[in-house]
C-alpha cells in the first residue's frame, strides 16, 4: 500500500481511537462532584474532534487511491461516522445534565460535532461520489490555459 | 502564494463583514489566508483533481466557509465563494452544479480581467485590479 494513504489511514484511526466519552455511570455521578473535571473532559473531547477532522480532510489531499485503499478509507470513513453517532449521543446526554451549568462549552461542543459531521459528509462526498462532468473538465482545460 | 478573488467573491464578503456578527472575521481571514497555510483544508471536488477546489471552515461557532482553487505550481489561490453555515444565507456546502457555476464563473471573470488581487494593510483586507 502507498505509505501516504497508510498514513493518512492511521491517522484517522488513531484520531478515533482516541477520542475517550465517559460512559461508565460512576464516573458520570463523580462529576457531578467535580465540575471543572467534566468542563475539561468537554474540551478534552473537543480537542479530539478536531484532530479527527484534521486527520479526515488529510484523507481529501491524496493523490492516488486503488480499490483496496478506496475500501480501507470506506472503513475509517464508517469508523468516523460511528464516532460521530457517539459524540451526538454524548452531546444530548451533556446538555440535558449540564446545559445550564456550562452552556457556552457545551454549545461549543456542539459545534464540533456539527463541523464533523460537515467534514465527514464533504470528505465522502470528495473521495466516493464526486464526478467530473464533461463541461468540468472542459472549464478545467480552460482555466489551466487561462491562469 | 499569490491570493486573488472574483468580484462574486469580493461583494460576498464586503456584505458578510458589514454584519457586526463577521466584523472580527476580516481578521482571520487575513491570518489564514496570508500568514497560516492556506491549503489546510478539504479537498472537495474528487481524488486528485485536475484544479483543487478546498473548502475551509474559519471562525468558531458562526464559522464562514470559504471555497478556492489553488493552482501550486503557479503559486496561486483564487477566492470564489464564502458564505455563512447559519442565518439567511446559510447552508453547510455547495452542490457540483454550484462547483462548476463556480468554475465558470472564475473562467469568464479572468477572461474579463474582473479579478481582484487580495493583500493587507493594517489587518485590513485590501482588494485591487
Amino acid at each position: 500500500m502507498n505509505t501516504a494513504v497508510k498514513e493518512c489511514i492511521e491517522n484517522v484511526f488513531r484520531a478515533n481511537e482516541n477520542i475517550k466519552i465517559p460512559t461508565n455511570s460512576e464516573e458520570i455521578d463523580s462529576f457531578l462532584d467535580k465540575l471543572s473535571f467534566l468542563r475539561s473532559s468537554i474540551l478534552g473531547i473537543n480537542n479530539s474532534i478536531e484532530n479527527l477532522i484534521k486527520a479526515l480532510e488529510s484523507l481529501t489531499w491524496l493523490k492516488k487511491v486503488d480499490d483496496s485503499e478506496a475500501f480501507l478509507l470506506k472503513t475509517v470513513v464508517a469508523m468516523s461516522k460511528s464516532s460521530l453517532t457517539t459524540l451526538k449521543i454524548n452531546y444530548a446526554m451533556l446538555k440535558h445534565f449540564y446545559g445550564s451549568k456550562f452552556p457556552e462549552v457545551i454549545q461549543e461542543n456542539l459545534s464540533f460535532v456539527e463541523d464533523l459531521e460537515e467534514t465527514i459528509n464533504d470528505v465522502s462526498y470528495s473521495i466516493f461520489e464526486h464526478k467530473d462532468t464533461p463541461e468540468i473538465e472542459n472549464l478545467y482545460k480552460e482555466l489551466n490555459d487561462l491562469v | 502564494m499569490d491570493i486573488f478573488c472574483t468580484l462574486d467573491f469580493k461583494e460576498e464578503l464586503e456584505s458578510l463583514l458589514k454584519n457586526k456578527e463577521y466584523k472580527s472575521y476580516e481578521k482571520l481571514i487575513i491570518n489564514f489566508f496570508l500568514s497560516d497555510n492556506p491549503l489546510s483544508a478539504t479537498i472537495i471536488n474528487g481524488v486528485n483533481p485536475p484544479i483543487p477546489l478546498f473548502k475551509k471552515r474559519i471562525g468558531g461557532k458562526k464559522a464562514l466557509r470559504v471555497y478556492y482553487y489553488l493552482f501550486e505550481i503557479k503559486g496561486k489561490i483564487y477566492l470564489t465563494h464564502i458564505h455563512p453555515k447559519i442565518g439567511t444565507k446559510g447552508k453547510s456546502n455547495i452542490s457540483s452544479k454550484h462547483q462548476q457555476a463556480l468554475m465558470s464563473t472564475l473562467v469568464k471573470s479572468i477572461k474579463s480581467k474582473d479579478i481582484f488581487k487580495i493583500a493587507c494593510i493594517e489587518f485590513k483586507i485590501l482588494f485591487t485590479k
